[in-house]
Protein backbone atom coordinates (compact mmCIF):
# COMPACT_ATOMS: atom_id res chain seq x y z
CA UNK A 1 0.00 0.00 0.00
CA UNK A 2 1.42 3.02 -1.03
CA UNK A 3 1.28 6.19 1.17
CA UNK A 4 -1.23 8.01 -0.65
CA UNK A 5 -3.96 5.28 -0.16
CA UNK A 6 -3.11 5.30 3.65
CA UNK A 7 -3.89 8.37 4.58
CA UNK A 8 -7.54 7.78 2.65
CA UNK A 9 -8.14 5.33 5.74
CA UNK A 10 -9.76 6.97 8.64
CA UNK A 11 -7.59 6.75 11.20
CA UNK A 12 -9.19 6.64 15.05
CA UNK A 13 -9.25 9.87 17.05
CA UNK A 14 -9.61 9.92 20.96
CA UNK A 15 -10.64 13.73 20.93
CA UNK A 16 -13.55 13.29 18.39
CA UNK A 17 -16.12 10.64 17.24
CA UNK A 18 -15.65 11.32 13.18
CA UNK A 19 -15.71 8.30 11.17
CA UNK A 20 -16.93 4.47 11.24
CA UNK A 21 -16.26 3.76 15.08
CA UNK A 22 -17.62 0.12 15.66
CA UNK A 23 -20.35 1.64 17.42
CA UNK A 24 -21.23 3.68 14.75
CA UNK A 25 -21.34 0.99 12.31
CA UNK A 26 -23.67 -1.79 14.66
CA UNK A 27 -26.12 1.68 14.93
CA UNK A 28 -26.15 1.89 11.32
CA UNK A 29 -26.94 -1.49 10.97
CA UNK A 30 -29.77 -1.60 13.44
CA UNK A 31 -31.16 1.08 11.92
CA UNK A 32 -31.47 -0.39 8.30
CA UNK A 33 -32.97 -3.80 9.75
CA UNK A 34 -35.47 -1.84 12.06
CA UNK A 35 -36.00 0.10 8.96
CA UNK A 36 -36.25 -3.24 6.65
CA UNK A 37 -38.13 -4.92 9.32
CA UNK A 38 -41.04 -2.26 9.59
CA UNK A 39 -41.35 -1.15 5.72
CA UNK A 40 -40.52 -4.44 4.38
CA UNK A 41 -43.63 -6.65 5.69
CA UNK A 42 -46.24 -3.45 5.17
CA UNK A 43 -44.39 -2.22 1.72
CA UNK A 44 -46.67 -5.11 -0.27
CA UNK A 45 -49.84 -3.21 1.27
CA UNK A 46 -48.90 0.10 -0.13
CA UNK A 47 -49.82 -1.16 -3.73
CA UNK A 48 -51.79 -4.15 -3.88
CA UNK A 49 -54.22 -7.16 -3.01
CA UNK A 50 -55.86 -5.99 -0.06
CA UNK A 51 -55.39 -2.68 -0.53
CA UNK A 52 -54.81 -0.77 3.10
CA UNK A 53 -52.02 2.13 2.80
CA UNK A 54 -48.91 2.19 4.10
CA UNK A 55 -49.79 4.51 6.71
CA UNK A 56 -52.89 2.31 7.65
CA UNK A 57 -50.71 -0.79 7.78
CA UNK A 58 -48.30 1.30 10.33
CA UNK A 59 -51.31 2.35 12.19
CA UNK A 60 -52.88 -0.73 12.81
CA UNK A 61 -49.05 -2.33 13.92
CA UNK A 62 -48.92 0.49 16.25
CA UNK A 63 -52.09 0.61 17.64
CA UNK A 64 -52.55 1.27 21.56
CA UNK A 65 -55.01 -0.70 23.97
CA UNK A 66 -58.43 0.22 23.25
CA UNK A 67 -58.56 1.19 26.73
CA UNK A 68 -55.30 3.55 27.02
CA UNK A 69 -56.56 5.70 23.29
CA UNK A 70 -58.37 8.85 23.62
CA UNK A 71 -61.38 9.38 21.86
CA UNK A 72 -59.63 11.12 19.02
CA UNK A 73 -57.11 8.29 18.39
CA UNK A 74 -60.22 5.46 18.56
CA UNK A 75 -61.89 7.47 15.90
CA UNK A 76 -58.90 7.43 14.14
CA UNK A 77 -58.81 3.97 14.42
CA UNK A 78 -62.98 3.44 13.39
CA UNK A 79 -62.01 5.38 10.21
CA UNK A 80 -58.84 3.06 9.54
CA UNK A 81 -60.58 -0.19 9.58
CA UNK A 82 -63.40 1.09 7.43
CA UNK A 83 -61.26 1.93 4.68
CA UNK A 84 -59.74 -1.53 5.31
CA UNK A 85 -62.77 -3.28 5.64
CA UNK A 86 -64.64 -1.44 2.48
CA UNK A 87 -61.49 -2.40 0.25
CA UNK A 88 -61.74 -6.12 1.78
CA UNK A 89 -65.45 -6.29 1.22
CA UNK A 90 -66.00 -4.15 -1.38
CA UNK A 91 -68.92 -2.99 0.92
CA UNK A 92 -69.42 0.44 3.08
CA UNK A 93 -69.04 -0.95 6.79
CA UNK A 94 -69.70 1.12 9.94
CA UNK A 95 -67.84 0.74 12.96
CA UNK A 96 -69.25 2.56 15.82
CA UNK A 97 -68.35 2.65 19.83
CA UNK A 98 -70.98 3.06 21.27
CA UNK A 99 -70.18 3.33 24.96
CA UNK A 100 -72.02 1.28 28.10
CA UNK A 101 -74.92 3.13 29.19
CA UNK A 102 -75.07 4.85 33.43
CA UNK A 103 -77.19 2.34 35.51
CA UNK A 104 -77.12 -1.05 32.61
CA UNK A 105 -76.35 -4.11 33.04
CA UNK A 106 -77.57 -6.53 30.53
CA UNK A 107 -78.76 -10.36 31.74
CA UNK A 108 -80.38 -13.23 30.21
CA UNK A 109 -82.72 -15.51 30.98
CA UNK A 110 -84.07 -18.65 28.92
CA UNK A 111 -87.06 -20.64 29.24
CA UNK A 112 -86.01 -23.94 29.07
CA UNK A 113 -89.55 -25.21 28.51
CA UNK A 114 -90.15 -23.39 25.45
CA UNK A 115 -86.62 -23.99 23.52
CA UNK A 116 -87.37 -26.21 20.91
CA UNK A 117 -83.42 -27.07 19.93
CA UNK A 118 -84.63 -25.35 16.18
CA UNK A 119 -81.25 -23.35 16.23
CA UNK A 120 -82.28 -20.16 15.11
CA UNK A 121 -80.77 -18.45 17.39
CA UNK A 122 -77.55 -20.38 15.81
CA UNK A 123 -78.11 -19.10 12.65
CA UNK A 124 -79.13 -15.70 13.68
CA UNK A 125 -75.96 -15.22 15.84
CA UNK A 126 -73.34 -16.26 13.09
CA UNK A 127 -75.08 -13.36 10.13
CA UNK A 128 -75.54 -10.89 13.01
CA UNK A 129 -71.69 -10.99 14.10
CA UNK A 130 -70.02 -11.91 10.75
CA UNK A 131 -68.67 -15.48 12.30
CA UNK A 132 -66.39 -17.05 9.94
CA UNK A 133 -68.23 -19.37 8.17
CA UNK A 134 -66.03 -21.91 7.38
CA UNK A 135 -64.84 -22.52 10.72
CA UNK A 136 -68.20 -22.92 11.67
CA UNK A 137 -67.37 -21.06 14.67
CA UNK A 138 -70.66 -20.98 16.58
CA UNK A 139 -71.50 -18.79 19.94
CA UNK A 140 -74.41 -20.76 20.74
CA UNK A 141 -74.36 -24.17 21.13
CA UNK A 142 -77.65 -25.79 21.80
CA UNK A 143 -77.51 -29.17 23.62
CA UNK A 144 -79.48 -32.30 23.34
CA UNK A 145 -80.33 -33.93 26.46
CA UNK A 146 -82.19 -36.56 28.36
CA UNK A 147 -85.31 -35.49 30.22
CA UNK A 148 -84.16 -36.14 33.78
CA UNK A 149 -80.59 -35.93 33.33
CA UNK A 150 -78.28 -33.11 33.52
CA UNK A 151 -75.12 -33.78 32.33
CA UNK A 152 -73.17 -31.68 29.82
CA UNK A 153 -70.24 -34.05 29.27
CA UNK A 154 -72.87 -36.81 27.63
CA UNK A 155 -74.79 -34.06 26.27
CA UNK A 156 -75.41 -34.29 22.05
CA UNK A 157 -73.49 -30.80 20.70
CA UNK A 158 -74.13 -32.04 17.00
CA UNK A 159 -77.62 -33.18 17.34
CA UNK A 160 -78.66 -34.17 13.62
CA UNK A 161 -82.59 -35.23 13.79
CA UNK A 162 -84.90 -34.67 10.93
CA UNK A 163 -86.96 -33.06 13.07
CA UNK A 164 -86.96 -31.68 16.66
CA UNK A 165 -88.02 -32.17 19.55
CA UNK A 166 -87.01 -35.45 19.65
CA UNK A 167 -88.97 -37.39 21.99
CA UNK A 168 -87.71 -37.55 25.73
CA UNK A 169 -85.27 -34.75 24.95
CA UNK A 170 -84.87 -31.57 26.24
CA UNK A 171 -82.64 -28.47 24.85
CA UNK A 172 -79.80 -26.41 26.44
CA UNK A 173 -78.21 -23.45 24.71
CA UNK A 174 -75.49 -22.23 26.06
CA UNK A 175 -72.95 -19.22 24.71
CA UNK A 176 -71.12 -16.56 26.85
CA UNK A 177 -72.41 -16.85 30.32
CA UNK A 178 -71.10 -12.92 30.73
CA UNK A 179 -69.49 -13.91 34.06
CA UNK A 180 -69.92 -10.99 36.88
CA UNK A 181 -66.48 -12.80 37.81
CA UNK A 182 -65.46 -13.82 34.55
CA UNK A 183 -61.93 -16.37 34.82
CA UNK A 184 -60.85 -15.66 31.39
CA UNK A 185 -60.20 -12.02 31.94
CA UNK A 186 -58.15 -13.05 34.78
CA UNK A 187 -56.92 -15.51 32.02
CA UNK A 188 -55.47 -12.56 29.96
CA UNK A 189 -51.93 -12.35 30.13
CA UNK A 190 -52.14 -8.94 28.15
CA UNK A 191 -55.39 -7.96 29.23
CA UNK A 192 -56.84 -8.36 25.54
CA UNK A 193 -60.25 -9.13 27.69
CA UNK A 194 -62.27 -7.20 29.76
CA UNK A 195 -65.82 -7.23 31.46
CA UNK A 196 -67.55 -3.64 30.79
CA UNK A 197 -69.54 -1.26 33.12
CA UNK A 198 -72.57 -3.31 31.69
CA UNK A 199 -71.50 -6.40 32.40
CA UNK A 200 -70.48 -7.79 29.14
CA UNK A 201 -66.79 -9.27 28.53
CA UNK A 202 -65.02 -7.93 25.34
CA UNK A 203 -62.03 -9.00 23.22
CA UNK A 204 -60.19 -5.53 21.62
CA UNK A 205 -58.51 -8.14 18.88
CA UNK A 206 -56.26 -5.97 18.21
CA UNK A 207 -54.67 -6.57 21.28
CA UNK A 208 -54.96 -10.28 21.55
CA UNK A 209 -51.97 -12.68 21.18
CA UNK A 210 -53.90 -15.58 20.20
CA UNK A 211 -52.85 -17.56 23.41
CA UNK A 212 -55.60 -19.18 23.83
CA UNK A 213 -55.75 -19.25 27.46
CA UNK A 214 -58.88 -17.72 27.75
CA UNK A 215 -60.48 -20.45 26.10
CA UNK A 216 -58.59 -23.42 28.56
CA UNK A 217 -60.31 -21.13 31.38
CA UNK A 218 -63.89 -20.78 30.33
CA UNK A 219 -65.78 -23.64 32.18
CA UNK A 220 -68.76 -23.03 29.23
CA UNK A 221 -66.79 -22.99 25.79
CA UNK A 222 -67.88 -19.52 25.34
CA UNK A 223 -64.30 -18.67 23.75
CA UNK A 224 -63.53 -19.69 20.34
CA UNK A 225 -60.35 -19.08 18.37
CA UNK A 226 -59.80 -18.25 14.98
CA UNK A 227 -57.17 -21.11 13.24
CA UNK A 228 -57.71 -19.44 9.88
CA UNK A 229 -58.75 -16.22 8.09
CA UNK A 230 -62.20 -15.67 9.02
CA UNK A 231 -64.53 -15.79 5.40
CA UNK A 232 -67.56 -14.19 5.36
CA UNK A 233 -69.32 -13.72 1.88
CA UNK A 234 -68.83 -10.37 0.97
CA UNK A 235 -72.92 -10.21 -0.01
CA UNK A 236 -74.14 -11.77 3.78
CA UNK A 237 -71.60 -9.19 5.56
CA UNK A 238 -73.66 -7.49 8.03
CA UNK A 239 -72.13 -3.76 7.84
CA UNK A 240 -73.59 -2.48 11.29
CA UNK A 241 -70.70 -3.42 13.65
CA UNK A 242 -69.12 -2.47 17.01
CA UNK A 243 -64.95 -1.83 17.52
CA UNK A 244 -65.67 -4.50 20.46
CA UNK A 245 -68.28 -6.85 19.20
CA UNK A 246 -68.95 -7.77 15.36
CA UNK A 247 -66.43 -6.13 13.10
CA UNK A 248 -64.46 -8.91 10.77
CA UNK A 249 -62.13 -10.32 12.77
CA UNK A 250 -58.45 -12.10 11.59
CA UNK A 251 -56.47 -15.20 12.19
CA UNK A 252 -55.34 -15.88 15.16
CA UNK A 253 -57.60 -13.92 17.42
CA UNK A 254 -60.04 -14.69 19.60
CA UNK A 255 -63.37 -14.29 20.05
CA UNK A 256 -66.89 -14.78 21.60
CA UNK A 257 -70.62 -13.66 21.97
CA UNK A 258 -70.91 -10.09 23.33
CA UNK A 259 -75.29 -10.55 23.97
CA UNK A 260 -74.55 -8.40 20.62
CA UNK A 261 -73.32 -4.74 22.17
CA UNK A 262 -73.42 -3.50 18.56
CA UNK A 263 -77.86 -3.69 18.93
CA UNK A 264 -78.26 -4.01 22.31
CA UNK A 265 -76.23 -0.40 23.27
CA UNK A 266 -78.57 0.85 21.20
CA UNK A 267 -81.70 -0.22 22.45
CA UNK A 268 -82.41 -3.32 20.28
CA UNK A 269 -82.71 -6.72 21.49
CA UNK A 270 -79.83 -9.74 20.18
CA UNK A 271 -80.01 -11.21 17.27
CA UNK A 272 -80.32 -14.69 19.36
CA UNK A 273 -83.76 -13.36 20.91
CA UNK A 274 -85.01 -11.84 18.13
CA UNK A 275 -84.65 -14.53 15.68
CA UNK A 276 -85.96 -17.12 18.72
CA UNK A 277 -89.59 -18.52 17.36
CA UNK A 278 -90.62 -19.51 20.59
CA UNK A 279 -90.21 -17.22 22.86
CA UNK A 280 -87.61 -18.64 25.11
CA UNK A 281 -85.45 -16.26 25.57
CA UNK A 282 -85.29 -13.21 27.69
CA UNK A 283 -82.78 -10.26 27.82
CA UNK A 284 -83.21 -7.60 29.87
CA UNK A 285 -81.67 -4.62 32.17
CA UNK A 286 -80.97 -6.06 35.05
CA UNK A 287 -81.09 -2.84 37.17
CA UNK A 288 -84.10 -2.04 35.81
CA UNK A 289 -86.49 -2.85 38.64
CA UNK A 290 -89.72 -3.22 35.77
CA UNK A 291 -87.96 -5.51 33.69
CA UNK A 292 -89.22 -8.58 32.09
CA UNK A 293 -85.43 -10.08 33.13
CA UNK A 294 -85.83 -9.16 37.08
CA UNK A 295 -89.11 -10.56 36.71
CA UNK A 296 -88.02 -13.75 35.90
CA UNK A 297 -85.25 -14.12 37.84
CA UNK A 298 -87.12 -12.53 41.11
CA UNK A 299 -90.52 -14.88 40.80
CA UNK A 300 -89.04 -17.81 38.31
CA UNK A 301 -87.05 -20.57 40.01
CA UNK A 302 -84.18 -19.99 38.48
CA UNK A 303 -80.72 -21.48 37.82
CA UNK A 304 -77.13 -21.02 37.07
CA UNK A 305 -74.70 -23.40 34.86
CA UNK A 306 -71.76 -24.27 37.18
CA UNK A 307 -72.75 -22.27 40.30
CA UNK A 308 -69.88 -23.75 42.23
CA UNK A 309 -67.65 -22.29 40.22
CA UNK A 310 -68.26 -18.69 41.52
CA UNK A 311 -67.87 -17.26 38.45
CA UNK A 312 -71.86 -15.37 38.75
CA UNK A 313 -72.70 -15.66 35.53
CA UNK A 314 -75.61 -13.43 34.25
CA UNK A 315 -77.15 -16.19 32.39
CA UNK A 316 -80.30 -17.46 34.05
CA UNK A 317 -81.97 -20.88 33.44
CA UNK A 318 -85.50 -21.64 34.13
CA UNK A 319 -88.63 -23.86 33.41
CA UNK A 320 -92.77 -22.64 32.93
CA UNK B 1 -91.89 -29.39 31.01
CA UNK B 2 -91.38 -29.27 34.87
CA UNK B 3 -88.95 -27.91 36.54
CA UNK B 4 -88.62 -31.48 38.01
CA UNK B 5 -88.20 -33.17 34.71
CA UNK B 6 -85.34 -31.61 33.74
CA UNK B 7 -83.17 -31.80 37.40
CA UNK B 8 -84.34 -35.09 37.76
CA UNK B 9 -82.83 -36.56 40.93
CA UNK B 10 -79.27 -37.60 38.77
CA UNK B 11 -76.62 -34.65 39.58
CA UNK B 12 -73.86 -33.71 36.95
CA UNK B 13 -70.82 -35.40 38.65
CA UNK B 14 -67.66 -33.39 37.88
CA UNK B 15 -64.58 -35.45 36.40
CA UNK B 16 -61.68 -34.97 38.48
CA UNK B 17 -58.18 -35.84 38.19
CA UNK B 18 -56.49 -37.34 41.36
CA UNK B 19 -53.50 -38.37 41.60
CA UNK B 20 -53.12 -41.83 42.89
CA UNK B 21 -50.04 -44.41 43.15
CA UNK B 22 -48.60 -45.08 39.87
CA UNK B 23 -50.03 -41.88 38.35
CA UNK B 24 -52.83 -39.73 37.77
CA UNK B 25 -56.26 -40.92 36.80
CA UNK B 26 -59.11 -39.42 35.92
CA UNK B 27 -62.62 -40.09 37.90
CA UNK B 28 -65.19 -40.86 36.16
CA UNK B 29 -67.45 -41.52 38.96
CA UNK B 30 -66.49 -39.04 41.14
CA UNK B 31 -66.85 -39.42 44.84
CA UNK B 32 -69.59 -38.30 46.95
CA UNK B 33 -68.11 -35.23 48.20
CA UNK B 34 -67.41 -34.04 44.73
CA UNK B 35 -70.77 -34.58 43.51
CA UNK B 36 -72.33 -31.62 42.33
CA UNK B 37 -75.38 -30.38 41.35
CA UNK B 38 -75.64 -27.93 38.27
CA UNK B 39 -79.10 -27.36 38.35
CA UNK B 40 -79.56 -26.09 42.01
CA UNK B 41 -82.20 -23.13 42.60
CA UNK B 42 -80.87 -20.05 42.78
CA UNK B 43 -82.48 -19.20 46.47
CA UNK B 44 -84.20 -15.30 46.67
CA UNK B 45 -81.58 -14.45 48.97
CA UNK B 46 -78.93 -15.06 46.58
CA UNK B 47 -80.32 -13.87 43.72
CA UNK B 48 -80.94 -10.49 45.90
CA UNK B 49 -77.41 -10.23 46.77
CA UNK B 50 -75.80 -10.67 43.25
CA UNK B 51 -78.40 -7.79 42.28
CA UNK B 52 -76.64 -5.62 45.05
CA UNK B 53 -72.81 -6.97 43.86
CA UNK B 54 -73.89 -5.79 40.21
CA UNK B 55 -75.37 -2.33 41.33
CA UNK B 56 -72.12 -1.78 43.23
CA UNK B 57 -70.42 -3.17 40.33
CA UNK B 58 -72.16 -1.07 38.12
CA UNK B 59 -71.19 2.15 40.21
CA UNK B 60 -67.52 1.71 40.38
CA UNK B 61 -65.90 0.53 36.91
CA UNK B 62 -62.87 -1.51 37.40
CA UNK B 63 -59.19 0.29 36.21
CA UNK B 64 -57.97 1.64 33.29
CA UNK B 65 -61.39 3.21 32.68
CA UNK B 66 -61.97 5.93 29.97
CA UNK B 67 -65.90 5.96 30.39
CA UNK B 68 -65.75 9.27 32.37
Amino acid sequence: MNEENRTKIPQKDSNSRKGWTRRSALKALGLTALTAGIVEPVSHLNSTEDGASLKDALGEMFQDHYKRMDKEEIQEVLLRLERTYAKTYQKEIKVSNDLPLQGVVFGYALNLSKCKGYRDCVKACVEENNQNRDSEIEYIRVLEMDKGSQNMETSDHYYDAEEVPQEGKYYMPVQCQQCEDPPCVNACPVKATWKEPDGIVVVDYNWCIGCRYCAASCPYWARKFNWNEPSIPKDEINPQTHYLSNRPRSKGVMEKCTFCLQRTRKGQMPACQEACPTGARIFGNLLDKDSEIRYVIENKTVFRLKEDLNTNPKFWYYTD
Amino acid sequence: MKFSECIGSIKNKVRVWRFRKGGWESTDSAPKEMETNDLKPMSSERVKSFLNKIKENNKSPNEWSNYE
